[in-house]
């Protein structure tokens, strides 16, 4: 199967860190798959090659002529040393709880202190660990600090071969913003912790950046001071240099003659190694590596199998399952309405009915209050009044009821085109039924709180007050053809008896109609005065009505 | 994005290892981050062994010492280091307004070209108006809360606090 790799082209960069303008093609081995278990693995096992073996002496605990003095001489049975004259005799031996004993499953010089390690994962592990050092992420969780490196795998010219003093090894290393890492290097120098102190690993300190050479001409001896700097041959790639404590990303500066080694040494997949027998570059499972884009492509979004597609995370077949906040319906509007669409409804008409309690209610103490005081006091308690009726009526004014009536001839609906709900008529009759004498005491209360120029006690002037709630329940739109209409008041007691101007006195937007009905031919001027007016409120009353309905 | 927590993480690394691509001609012209090190085989990588995890006692997912970190928790849509887009933010030197810092997308391999530091100062609504806009636009649309978020810390910390002088100065008298 022939595989093409898109590999980029790599710059090499000069002594002075800047881009040569020589580029070399990434080696394939930058491609290989990365596993990091096989590298931790594999780095395991390694590491224990270079155990020294160690044990106790065998004859240790035992070179003594001991035995039991067997039982009835109130003594433990363990062995005791023979003889006497000194403190030793008499004292156990022998057992690994005696004071002088041999120890517990002496250790032995044949423990299995090395391990065999194939070769195929060996390689696999190196290449593993080779193409982790290309990738910037992986290099920099490891820890080392590359945010100022110019390029991901770096690649220096040849001339770095030469250096024999370390000065220019560090010049070279400052230029190409790899100084960072050997810094690291130097603040993080410690003694260890532990018995190791004594042990001959007295200091610790983090690794820095490893370079890898074709060949040595003099480059080991300057940068081999230099704290945190590994130097390895290409020919001679080390897992435990690539991939130190097992885990991948080191920091890797390739000369160029080193870079362009890897292919031969490694192979590309279309070609085997050159200087290994009969091998190539490890084999991957899968041919991309992006599960998002996995997951989009059409092969997978066109799956008819459900199954797949459940295992996938997908809820069912084209649909995606998405995490999603649970809203709660019971104060959540939007929720509640995706649960039961009706709900809107029954909100509307439950605000509609509450406002109508609301003013049955005013109305009930408006009667109770007149009934109390001369009306020639009203002027008085009128102002008293108007501040909880204002209230009230601007409570009232967010929450509008739907329009009621169907026929809607005032210039105020005219303009708001809106359209009649029959329902909501049909619905606020009941109550209009029950409280027929409220609906004009109700007047009255609210007319002192709209309109200061027209008396205000006399019974007439309720139906003109009315007619001033219609505004206020309504956008001030309704305001201006009521002020008019005011005159006309001889019109408007006619109308009071009439169950349709109650209602529209409950159905805030429907009030103005009943009334201007009737008062629609006296004012023709209120007509274009109020559509005047409403140029501004009128929007805002329409905002709010279009919202309601 | 899908987990198939049965499986160990190392086999699904394994089961991510870079691929190659069966389309000769089609890749080739490909950059190579898109077909390598995808996010999500570096995030299998990292997600438990990384010199940026913290953990600590008592707290279940570690937190993330990286330096853009938006959230620093440590977790896959906010890590700075996998992703090809990434956006961050930085108070600014000179304490006006802050530092925006984006990954530009074609140069991931460049470590020190990657970065693109601009800052923004532009008083503090505009300030997140702006990135509002960067981030509205597409780059890391999933990431807006967060962003705002601290570049708004930001804002707020760079305030002078005032009110603490004004009361001692007002004891004096």
């Amino acid at each position: 199967m022939s595989k093409v790799v898109a590999r980029p082209l790599i710059s090499v960069y000069n002594e002075k860190a800047e881009a040569s303008g020589s580029t070399i093609q990434l080696p394939a081995i930058f491609r290989a798959p990365i596993r990091p278990d096989i590298v931790s693995f594999v780095q395991q096992q390694m590491s224990m090659n270079r155990r020294h073996p160690y044990c106790v002496s065998e004859k240790a605990g035992h070179q003594t002529s001991a035995e039991s003095w067997g039982t009835g001489r109130a003594v433990a049975r363990i062995p005791r040393v023979r003889g006497g004259g000194t403190h030793r005799s008499g004292q156990g031996a022998y057992g690994n709880m005696c004071r002088g004993g041999r120890m517990f499953a002496p250790t032995k010089i044949w423990r299995r202190w090395h391990r065999k390690i194939n070769v195929n994962q060996k390689r696999y592990a190196l290449c593993s660990a080779v193409a982790a050092s290309g990738i910037p992420s992986l290099v920099m969780s490891k820890g080392h600090l590359i945010n100022d490196v110019p390029e991901m795998p770096l690649v220096v010219s040849d001339k770095v071969q030469e250096y024999s003093k370390t000065k220019q090894a560090v010049l070279l290393l400052r230029r190409l913003r790899a100084w960072n890492d050997v810094q690291k290097v130097y603040k993080t120098r410690r003694f260890r912790a532990g018995k190791g102190k004594m042990r001959n690993r007295r200091r610790t300190s983090k690794l820095g950046p490893l370079i890898i050479y074709g060949k040595d001409q003099g480059l080991t001896k300057a940068f081999r001071n230099i704290p945190g700097v590994s130097l390895i041959s290409v020919n001679k790639l080390n897992l435990m240099k690539l991939a130190p404590g097992g885990h991948v990303g080191r920091f890797c500066i390739w000369t160029e003659s080193a870079f362009q080694r890897l292919n031969a040494l490694y192979g590309t997949w279309r070609q085997k190694s050159k200087l290994k027998s009969d091998y190539n570059l490890p084999q991957p499972l899968l041919t991309g590596t992006d599960l998002s884009r996995l997951l989009k492509s059409d092969e997978i979004q066109k799956t008819n199998d459900e199954i797949t597609f459940r295992a996938l995370g997908y809820e069912s077949l084209k649909m995606v399952r998405r995490a999603s906040v649970k809203r709660n319906p019971l104060t959540n509007m939007r929720a509640l309405m995706k649960l039961n669409p009706y709900s809107a409804v029954m909100k509307k008409s439950a605000a509609a009915v509450a406002e109508a309690r609301k003013k049955s209610k005013a109305a009930l103490l408006e009667k109770k209050r007149e009934s109390l005081v001369p009306q020639s006091n009203l002027p008085v308690e009128k102002p008293k009044e108007e501040v909880p009726v204002q209230a009230q009526v601007q409570d009232v004014k967010p929450i509008q009821p739907p329009a009621v009536e169907t026929p809607k001839p005032t210039p105020t609906e005219a303009k708001k085109g809106r359209k009649p709900k029959t329902a909501a008529k049909d619905w606020q009759v009941e109550p209009m039924d029950v409280t027929p004498a409220s609906v004009v005491e109700l007047k009255t209360a609210t007319a002192p709180a709209k309109e200061p120029s027209p008396p205000i006690v006399t019974i007439p002037e309720p139906v003109v007050e009315a007619m001033e709630v219609t505004p206020v329940v309504e956008p001030k739109a309704v305001a201006t053809p009521v002020k008019v209409k005011s005159p006309s008041v001889v019109p408007v007691p006619v109308v009071v008896p009439e169950v349709k101007p109650l209602e529209k006195v409950l159905a805030a937007p429907v009030e103005a109609t009943p009334v201007a009905k009737p008062v629609e031919e006296a004012s023709a001027d209120s007509v274009p005065e109020s559509a005047a007016d409403k140029g501004s409120k009128s929007k805002k009353g329409k905002g709010k009505k279009n919202k309601k309905e | 994005v899908f987990r198939d927590h049965s499986l160990p993480s190392s086999t699904i690394a394994y089961l991510l290892s870079t691929g190659i691509s069966s389309h000769s001609s089609f890749l080739a012209d490909r950059r190579r981050s898109k077909e390598m090190s995808s996010s999500h085989l570096q995030w299998l990588i990292t997600r438990n062994t990384s010199s940026f995890i913290l953990k600590k006692r008592n707290v279940k997912q570690p937190f993330s010492r990286e330096p853009l970190h938006l959230t620093n928790r440590h977790c896959y849509k906010y890590n700075t280091l996998i992703h090809k887009n990434v956006i961050g933010v930085e108070p600014a030197k000179d304490k006006n307004g802050f530092m925006v810092v984006m990954k530009s997308k074609k140069k991931v391999y460049k470590p020190k070209a990657s970065m693109i530091r601009f800052q923004i100062k532009s008083g503090p609504r505009h300030s997140l108006a702006k990135l509002r806009n960067i981030v509205k636009g597409g780059y890391r649309k999933d990431c807006r809360t967060a962003v705002l978020k601290k570049a708004s810390a930001i804002i707020r910390s760079e305030k002078t606090r005032v009110s603490k002088k004004a009361k001692p100065a007002k004891k004096a008298e």
